[in-house]
């Protein structure tokens, strides 16, 4: 699995001196984030900056940030970045050239999106051409900016200034710098308004409460030039809505601050709509043999049908999407058909139509007529009938693209009333999503001799068959001893978490358990005599913690029995006659450790790197942690078990079983502990999985898992650097629903920024001193649980 | 309207007069649970009532104390429950000690309904206790006292517990769960928890209706980011709210959203629900 430098030894010899160091001290750290493709972008990537003879900073830069950058947006980004790099390197100084590179992380990771970072290095590409003196001073404030600006404002921006200061150079410095009044002025009238993912989650929540089922929200990815066209769409049953809301004004952009609406109220609108074409649509309309004008007339009622149906539901539905449709003056004859459909639209909304409008009024009564509008059909009906009368009115002929329409702002396009005409591969692919299922069956001896097709057939056969007595050939040789592998158990699938659909892929993931190889029994008895001093500080921890049993708690007034020598005391001081103390119960108190513990530990290829400065690698520390974590566990009496991970794409996630919970932890646990070995990959929301559905069997009544593990999640055959942590979340998430709490202790000393979004705010620790591991394991559980 | 009508005068020993209830409780039959009811009790079945919290349980064992017209001692269990809290402990008195009977001893001599009040969170070791009651020897042994119970006929156990929110861990152990008879409880149809609303609170039927639509978006909700959803009992304190003037909007958020949860998304999104109906 592992990728080394030495295989790249050709382009290597091309970078200069310290470069080639820089690559030889970051190439763990790359090799974990890029696959082998990736790399090879990378090297040439390097190589490539390299020949352009513009200094050595920004291929070092280059080197340095380009994992950072496929964390962020993925690696597809690399060769974009390069090829724009190469593209600029005639028009600006290697110095420019370098910052680029240096701030594309950061760039990376407030757009978090591929496509969004293609169209940032568009935006620098105008820079470029039109004001290439700013670029440096807007380079150095690329935070603020991206903080305070969409994507689409950044490059509003930027064309303000590059207009502006055309000709005058100093005066481009200070506003690309934030230095002039009119910099920050056009900064704040482009301050973005309320993002889709602030929200995101409240959108959710709320579509939940009102529908009671989920829908997948998704910002359309992309901003617009101009803001006007923000329309959501649906496909695919996905509701697509803009990244960005601002404030709706009804009146302009003079209305008063309390006459505005908040965006947030534009998102429920538009998504309710949404919602409501959904539910309330069976079938979609066939457009076959329809005139554009009529499509139009049949939309306008489509919408009206689906709001009046929620409307049924939510009354004042009614009021929240009116204030969101342009008011109209009623005196003025409508010019087009666009803006009496528009009308139209308002008309049918409203309770009580004032629209003077007789084609309005016509299409009003005609549609408060229906009896029945639980199919789109009546949508139908009534638009064709309508849209011949609006034929015989004098208005210019209906064009859709220039008949530029008003329509409220969150009305979708309704691309989703209308069947898709055209065969859509990728939906026909998207749908062959059954779970494919190896079918593994013991056979008997003559079946496997008669019937078996293939012998040496891969893991990925159609049927596994198993044969329980060994398998001899005439000489006597047994099959496995030709050609056998460590059996495996019986799989167990487990579903994925797929954060871009928000839907659980069933059976997604098949883990299969493998007997842990046996060590030699004196690398543990070496660990425990090595770390002497640190157990010797442990016993006194250990000792501390309460045990199990029962306690006697005197001098209660409210108790379950009487203390009797109390009570005699008492009893005298009544019979003289003073004051007795009342306090003559005692209660029993129960101390249980009601608790169960599993350690999970993380055992992909790069548990082999040496500790920096060491000669012992992070498999050894883990291992030394885990035989001190073991030994104070034993010691305290709480169950526990001790399994381990790693994987190798979907179809193989090994699961390692060190020790279980009713085995005890003698010298068999040892030795597979003292035999563990670091290979593959870390896919660690399946690996949860399945220990959760070991620690569920156990009746605590706290359950806790420790993950020691010294990377992100990430697997071979997944390039998005956010569908596992998203999935890790969602499997800690489903745990905790479970009972069970989840615990992190990460080795990688960059952990923090991702850890604390798969785990939780309080559910992980950083370990900065990885050699001091096996002491911090120990004491951080017993501080967790005393 | 009418308040829960529970009897908490200290108990004289010998009579239970005091918890006899004594006016009727409303309680809206949603099936045939009364006439099941009836028919345990003439056979001194215990029964077991589950059900999420505020849907009626509570209600439907004192309106039933008061049709057959037997007394009712409950008792709220909790973790720190004790075997004496139930059973009786001995008392420090002027002339020595002085046995005092626990609820469940003075509900089985006397003859009343026990009701035990959420009964998983008591420990398991305490619910023992009832086990001796609970089947055909219907006798209660109180060991420190040296004494056995014979239980009065009229006696009868009745428990609680809400299937849903405990943990793995919290259930009741077989051999309880196996002396009782369950009726199961559920929120009301649309209709008649507006019924019981416009009933209990004194708001109109269309303001009930509301209430309940609010209601039924919020237990939408339930194992989405809420571990229970609205109950009927907080939309009857909804009610209560708005007869006293206070504005629907104002005693949605205090009676329905601001206790049900402390995440701001969820309450954002469930006052944004409340906002489509009032």
């Amino acid at each position: 699995m592992a990728i080394h430098l030495e295989e790249f030894q050709s382009l290597l010899d091309e970078l200069p001196g310290s470069a080639q160091e820089l690559l030889r001290a970051s190439w763990n750290e790359a090799a974990r984030t890029l696959t082998p493709r990736g790399l090879d972008n990378y090297l040439k990537g390097a190589v490539a900056l390299h020949h352009l003879g513009r200094g050595e900073d920004l291929v070092v830069g280059f080197i340095q940030s380009m994992p950072e950058l496929a964390r962020g947006v993925g690696e597809e980004a690399l060769p974009d970045l390069v090829n724009f790099l190469l593209g600029m390197a005639s028009k600006t100084s290697g110095h420019v050239l370098a910052l680029i590179v240096g701030t594309a992380p950061l760039a990376a990771q407030r757009l978090s999106d591929a496509g969004l970072f293609v169209s940032y290095l568009k935006v620098l590409e105008i820079m470029l051409t039109q004001a290439p003196r700013g670029l440096r001073p807007m380079l150095e404030n690329l935070d603020r900016l991206l903080t305070q600006l969409t994507l689409g404002g950044l490059r509003r921006w930027v064309q303000w200034g590059a207009q502006a200061y055309r000709s005058d150079l100093d005066g481009q410095v200070a506003y690309f710098s934030l230095q002039s009044a009119d910099a920050l002025a056009v900064l704040q009238q482009e301050r973005k308004g309320t993002l889709f993912v602030d929200i995101q989650r409240r959108l959710n929540i709320y579509q939940r409460a009102m529908w009671g089922r989920d829908f997948f929200l998704r910002p359309t990815s992309g901003d617009y030039e101009s803001r006007e066209e923000l329309k959501p769409y649906i496909e695919h049953y996905v509701i697509h809505i803009a990244d960005a809301y601002d404030n709706y004004k009804p009146l302009g952009p003079d209305t008063p601050p309390e006459q505005c609406v908040p965006a947030l109220e534009i998102y429920r609108a538009a998504v309710n709509h949404c919602a409501a074409h959904l539910v309330f649509t069976q079938q979609p309309l066939s457009m076959q043999m329809l005139h554009p004008a009529q499509m139009a007339v049949i939309e306008v009622f489509e919408d009206a049908r689906v709001e009046e149906l929620s409307i049924r539901q939510f009354p004042n539905m009614r009021e929240a999407w009116l204030t969101l449709h342009p008011v109209f003056d009623y005196s003025r004859e409508p010019q087009s058909i666009g803006e009496l459909l528009d009308r139209l639209g308002r008309a049918l909304l409203e309770e009580q139509s004032h629209d003077p409008h007789p084609w309005v009024r016509e299409a009003v009564v005609a549609f408060h007529a229906q009896t029945d509008l639980s199919t789109n059909q009546t949508s139908w009906n009534l638009g064709i009938d309508l849209s011949h009368k609006l034929f015989e009115l004098p208005l210019p002929e209906f064009n859709n693209r220039t008949d530029h329409r008003l329509s409220a702002i969150y009305r979708d396009d309704n691309r989703a009333v209308w069947q898709l005409e055209e065969y859509d591969e990728a939906q026909a692919l998207e749908a062959t999503w059954q779970t494919r299922q190896q079918v593994r069956k013991k056979v008997s001896l003559m079946e496997m001799v008669n019937e078996v097709d293939n012998e040496f057939a891969g893991d990925d056969a159609q049927e596994v068959w198993e044969l329980p007595t060994e398998y001899l050939f005439d000489d006597g040789v047994s099959i496995n001893e030709l050609e056998g592998r460590p059996p495996t158990s019986e799989p167990f699938y487990y579903p994925e978490w797929d954060y871009k659909i928000q839907l659980e892929r069933p059976n997604w993931v098949t883990v299969l358990e493998r007997h842990p190889p046996v060590g030699e029994l004196a690398v543990i008895e070496n660990i425990i005599i090595e770390n002497k001093p640190v157990i010797s500080r442990l016993k006194f921890l250990i000792e501390s913690i309460v045990p199990q049993g029962m306690q006697r708690i005197r001098h209660v007034e409210d108790g379950d029995d009487l203390d009797i020598n109390a009570a005699v005391r008492a009893m005298i001081d009544i019979r003289m006659g003073q004051l007795p103390d009342p306090r003559i119960m005692m209660r029993h108190k129960r101390t249980l450790r009601e608790l169960a513990v599993m350690v999970l530990l993380d055992m992909s290829e790069s548990s082999n790197d040496k500790v920096r400065g060491h000669d012992y690698t992070i498999m050894d520390l883990t291992r030394a942690a885990t035989v001190l974590f073991a030994n104070a566990l034993d010691r305290i009496g709480d169950p526990f078990a001790i399994h381990g991970f790693c994987s190798d794409g979907r179809h193989d996630v090994h699961y390692h079983r060190f020790k279980d919970f009713d085995q005890p932890y003698g010298d068999i646990a040892k030795a597979r502990l003292a035999g563990m070995k670091g290979h593959l990959s870390t896919r660690m929301g399946a690996a949860l999985r399945h220990a959760g559905h070991y620690l569920a069997q156990q009746l605590k009544s706290k359950r806790v898992i420790f993950v020691i593990t010294d990377g992100e999640p990430a697997d071979n055959d997944v390039y998005d650097p956010q569908y596992l942590r998203h999935d890790t979340k969602h499997a800690i998430e489903e745990l905790a629903s479970k009972g069970i709490t989840v615990y992190a202790l990460s080795l990688d000393p960059h952990a923090d920024q991702y850890v604390s979004r798969i785990f939780g705010a309080k559910n992980f620790t950083v370990i900065d001193e990885v050699e001091r591991l096996p002491e911090k394991l120990p004491t951080l559980y017993m501080s967790l649980t005393r | 309207m009418s308040l829960p009508a529970t009897a908490v005068v200290a108990p004289t020993p010998g009579s239970l007069d005091s918890y006899h209830v004594t006016r009727e409780p409303y309680y809206r039959a949603i099936g045939d649970e009364v006439a099941l009811y009836e028919a345990a009790y003439s056979v001194r079945m215990p029964i077991m009532l589950k059900g999420p919290t505020g849907c009626g349980k509570t209600r439907f064992v004192e309106y039933m104390a008061w049709k057959l017209g037997k007394p009712l001692i409950t008792v709220a269990c909790n973790e720190d429950m004790t075997a004496s809290d139930l059973v009786g402990r001995f008392l420090l008195d002027a002339s020595g000690t002085r046995w005092q009977d626990g609820p469940l001893a003075l509900a089985s001599r006397y003859g009343a309904i026990c009701y035990l009040d959420e009964v998983v969170e008591a420990r398991q070791d305490t619910t023992v206790v009832i086990h001796p009651l609970t089947d055909a020897r219907r006798i209660l042994p109180l060991e420190k006292k040296g004494e056995i119970i014979e239980a009065h006929p009229d006696f009868q156990v009745v428990i609680s517990y809400n299937p849903g929110y405990q943990s793995l861990m919290k259930d009741l152990k077989q051999s309880t769960k196996q002396r009782f008879g369950a009726l199961d409880f559920n929120y009301p149809e649309h209709e008649v928890e507006a019924e019981i609303i416009a009933h209990e609170s004194g708001v109109s039927m269309d303001v009930a209706k509301n209430l309940v639509h609010i209601a039924e978006r919020a237990r939408n909700l339930k194992g989405h980011g809420l571990d229970e959803g609205i109950s009927t009992r907080m939309l009857i304190y909804a009610g209560r709210l708005i007869t006293q003037g206070v504005a629907p909007l104002a005693a949605c958020r205090v009676a329905l959203v601001r206790p049900i949860t402390d995440d701001p998304d969820m309450r954002d999104a469930l006052d944004a629900a409340v906002t489509t109906y009032f």
